[in-house]
């Protein structure tokens, strides 16, 4: 009798837990039926995305889109291409990464699939520092699509200090931090971003609104527009490509220059040769070769090597009026000078191919192969670069083995060091020999 | 922390849960700990803290002691510290600057300055204030029995769903639901999270959606032609119902997930045939409180009058009530301008109520089957807007009599399709208005059937989940999120 009631407590207390977590249970089990509609609202808000929080911003998005599509793209001039490269790369399906990638300026940019010889992708920006070719390689190195050949233009601004370190002032300079610290285990004052904010966009519903309004409004009208109503001006080309009237991306990341621009004759392009020999873009106070760049640098190719990834130096030449113009005045431009000579005692410590010059005459490239002072056409890319396959076997260009033909093996040196050839302003290459290089 | 928050929502499904988690006698301690978490969460709040303290811990005592001492002179005297303390700081907070503005005005003239303070009143102080002081009046009045755990009585003063928009609680309604605290009961607190549902949509979805509107119309009138006016005019009066309506029934519906019963404050007043029955069912317990606590004291000491003064004392003791009620909105001639208008509109509708009803028999439309209320509330709607034009413009800084000007203006010269640019320019496009108005079909017609947290409970699974899920959409593609606090708060 007297265990009775505690009997009946302990009975009652089981039924109150069990009936509490059931009711609990249940409670959580109506709560997941909401689920779908949080998910669709996440789902949604990632796939369109109008800020560009996750997927980068809608226009570049369109560009690097198209390009991955195959497609070629217009108006290059108005690309923020180191955005479009960013989500170029962040796209990228892994099975296509390309085997082969160049870095550089724009004056790689002329480099093509069909000179380099394999899966190719272009990566040259307009005016690159050596912020933006490292931070380039470290995209792709982050996202884990590393090809296994990078060509590296190298510009002699990259050794010209800081003032030439971000020639545009356009480099990813948190990226670049963050490169410096994780990548090449230098102090930087890199940090961690709260990727928590950034994920609670996914969760906001006027961020979803927004997401749908957008949606709609692409949908009913067919025009792709920015955030804030834009149109995007980035559409895939169709047609005859000689007769462009703007400058296009190729699905390649080369760029073809618009048919005007192509077919300049010789006083428009030496116009502008003197005017770019004014101005001399990032040449300007190179009394030296940075200390600072040039470790940095240094360390860069260590640490490409040390991700199994094969280099090639491409050295791309300058008009011949302007390197006569920088030897005949040569205060100021010490560092340039120092460039070449120093890449090329690097690339043979380190066993690394070096292609072409920053001499024109050096490498069989006439004025008649420059689009402008620092920009050659595709055709001088043939001259001194004999594709990758060639390249990594060390093996030597056209125009090399029409010198030595000409020469002899003996004379093997003067390959890199002869200027072969003057008019009254400009060096030039031996006409009977760029037409037997050419040729073959 | 406001209600249309995701901290708010986090904060309160956290609440729930210990509720049904901690022992009863422990109860009303937990909520007291919400209640100020809730209330500090707000920085300018936080500074402000000692005003709830101090008014809730000058109630309590001046309670106490009124509940022990006879004499009803020492009585008087603890109700008068009370009254003090209560109004000084409502005065000091909400009314010195404005009152310090119409000194100003009459001592301009002789060439003094008008005293003004930089004064940030404390979110809630002419909620609780109230609540307090109605307390403490009915302690004075024997109508009650003072409170004597402090923790309680601050609970009751502090109550996290009801502190920023009311409703106005009593002690003798609530106080019994702290020392009672009820037992889980799953369809009570499946009703009152629908409530809050309920109280979001009408709140994100209808009010804020026509407020985006109003604003852009009231913010600067004297640039909008008569239609806009119009059409923000008369939407603004739905637009502050649903906005209050639907924060009461977010605090509601909170309050019910916890296990209470608070006071209802709206019963569907745009049902109302008069003036009257629509003040009988707009912001309810404000209006009991002004019923109890001025409008009955009023009546009792004007008893003597008969007669037309008698009449009179009667008509000006209902008159009294609105511009107070005006005042208690804010402060600014706007509020005072509404309550006037809205006292006189039911001093005239008393006055007159014998006459129309003898016209109404006459008038050949009544004969027409429900046009008669049809009609009725329509003139109600119209009278309630018109006042509110008063209300709008000081809350959105336009001027009234801009309004006014401009409602006669502008009408004829575009054309429909102009006019529904113009209107989708201001926030008002197709989609939107029709969004709007299936949305307050639905609450109207649903409201009509009675409280909602039990109607939902009463309606089969296929009724309801869709239901759940359709407001859920509303919310989520029409809600406006990261907008504006509620209208009501500020007051």
């Amino acid at each position: 009798m007297t265990n009775q009631p505690k009997q009946k407590k302990k009975h009652s207390l089981l039924r109150t837990l069990l009936y509490r977590f059931f009711t609990g249970l249940e409670i959580v089990i109506k709560f997941c039926f909401f689920i779908p509609i949080l998910l669709f609202m996440v789902w949604f808000s990632h796939k369109v995305d109008i800020s560009g929080l996750f997927q980068g911003e809608l226009a570049p998005r369109e560009v690097a889109n198209m390009l991955l599509a195959g497609d070629t793209v217009s108006n290059y001039d108005k690309m923020d291409e180191r955005a479009v490269l960013k989500l170029y790369v962040q796209n990228l399906p892994e099975d296509q990464v390309p085997d082969t990638v160049a870095l550089g300026s724009s004056r790689v940019l002329q480099l093509r699939q069909d000179l380099v010889g394999s899966s190719f992708f272009n990566m040259g920006l307009s005016g690159a520092s050596a912020m933006d070719i490292m931070n380039c390689f470290y995209l792709l190195d982050k996202e884990g699509k590393l090809p296994k050949n990078l060509i590296i233009e190298v510009d002699p601004w990259l050794f010209n200090g800081d003032s030439a370190a971000d020639l545009n002032k356009k480099a990813d300079t948190e990226l670049f931090s963050e490169f410096l610290q994780k990548g090449l285990g230098l102090s930087s004052d890199y940090e961690e971003p709260d990727k928590l904010e950034l994920w609670k966009a996914l969760i906001d519903p006027a961020y979803f609104q927004g997401n749908v309004k957008y949606a709609l409004k692409q949908r009913t009208t067919g025009e792709a527009t920015t955030e804030d109503g834009e149109s995007i001006p980035f559409q895939a080309v169709t047609g005859d490509l000689d007769s462009l009237d703007n400058n296009v991306k190729e699905p390649d990341g080369s760029v073809l220059y618009q048919a005007d621009f192509r077919n300049w004759d010789y006083d428009q392009v030496m116009a502008e040769v003197l005017d770019q020999a004014g101005t001399l873009d990032g040449l300007h106070g190179f009394s030296q070769m940075d200390p600072y760049w040039t470790d940095l640098f240094e360390r860069f190719v260590s640490y490409v090597q040390s991700k199994d990834v094969n280099v090639v130096f491409l050295l791309t030449p300058y008009h011949p009026f302007i390197i006569k113009h920088v030897y005949n005045n040569p205060q100021g431009f010490e560092g340039f000078f120092e460039v070449e000579p120093w890449l090329r005692s690097f690339a043979e410590e380190h066993n690394i191919p070096l292609y072409g010059s920053y001499h024109a005459s050096r490498i069989g490239v006439p004025e008649s192969l420059f689009y402008d002072g620092l920009h050659c056409k595709p055709e001088a890319l043939k001259l001194y670069f004999p594709g990758i396959e060639a390249a990594l076997q060390g093996l030597q260009t056209s125009y090399e083995a029409q010198y030595l033909e000409t020469y002899g093996a003996d004379n093997a040196d003067l390959v890199t060091n002869a200027l072969v050839g003057t008019t009254d302003d400009c060096l030039v290459v031996d006409e009977e020999w760029f037409a037997a290089a050419s040729a073959s | 922390m406001d209600f249309n928050t995701l901290i708010f929502l986090g904060f309160f499904a956290g609440v729930a849960v210990l509720t049904y988690c901690v022992p009863r006698p422990a109860k009303p301690y937990l909520w007291l700990l919400a209640s100020y978490a809730f209330y500090l969460y707000k920085p300018e709040n936080a500074r402000l803290v000692f005003i709830l303290i101090s008014v809730t811990v000058v109630t309590w005592v001046c309670a106490l002691a009124m509940d022990s001492v006879p004499q009803q002179a020492t009585r008087r005297l603890f109700l008068w510290v009370s009254l003090g303390v209560c109004c000084g700081f409502l005065f000091f907070f909400k009314y010195f600057n404005f009152f310090g503005e119409l000194l100003g005005g009459i001592t301009g003239l002789f060439g003094g300055e008008a005293p003004h303070l930089d004064l940030i009143a404390p979110l809630g102080l002419s909620y609780f204030t109230f609540q307090s002081l109605g307390y403490v009046i009915d302690v004075y009045l024997h109508q009650t029995k003072a409170e004597r755990n402090p923790l309680k009585y601050a609970l009751f003063v502090s109550f996290f769903p009801c502190i920023f928009t009311g409703p106005i609680e009593r002690k003798e309604h609530l106080m019994p639901q702290f020392d009672h605290p009820r037992r889980f009961d799953y369809n009570r607190v499946a009703g009152g999270l629908f409530r809050v549902l309920w109280g979001y949509v009408k709140k994100m979805v209808i009010a804020d959606n026509i407020g985006v509107f109003v604003r852009a119309v009231y913010s600067a009138p004297d640039k909008h032609t008569g239609p806009y006016l119009l059409a923000a005019s008369l939407l603004f009066s739905y637009q502050i119902y649903m906005d209050f309506s639907g924060c009461c029934d977010i605090a509601i519906g909170a309050g019910r997930m916890l296990g209470f019963d608070l006071l209802e404050n709206f019963n569907r007043p745009f049902a109302a045939k008069t003036y009257t029955e629509l003040w009988n069912r707009w912001h309810m317990s404000l209006t009991n409180w002004f019923k109890d606590y001025i409008f009955t004291p009023l009546s009792f000491y004007n008893r003597g009058a008969e007669g037309f003064l008698g009449k009179l004392q009667g008509w000006f003791n209902i008159f009294i009530i609105f511009p107070i009620s005006g005042l208690w909105h804010g402060a600014s001639l706007g509020y005072v301008i509404w309550g006037v208008l809205n006292g006189l509109f039911m001093v005239v509708g008393k006055a007159t109520a014998k006459k129309r009803r003898k016209l109404a028999k006459k008038n050949p439309l009544y004969q027409v089957p429900h046009l008669q209320g049809i009609l009725q509330r329509c003139c109600v709607y119209l009278l309630f807007t018109a006042c509110i034009v008063f209300f709008a413009a000081d809350l959105y800084g336009g001027k009234a009599g801009t309004v006014f000007a401009g409602l006669f203006t502008g009408w004829g010269q575009a054309g429909l399709g102009q006019l529904a640019s113009g209107f989708a320019a201001l926030g008002l496009g197709g989609g939107t208005v029709l969004m709007l108005v299936a949305s307050s079909l639905v609450v109207e017609l649903i409201e009509a059937r009675g409280p909602v947290a039990q109607w939902i409970r009463t309606q089969r699974a296929w009724v309801r989940w869709p239901l759940y899920y359709a407001l859920c959409l509303l919310l989520l593609f029409f809600g406006v999120f990261g907008q504006s606090a509620y209208i009501y708060q500020q007051f």
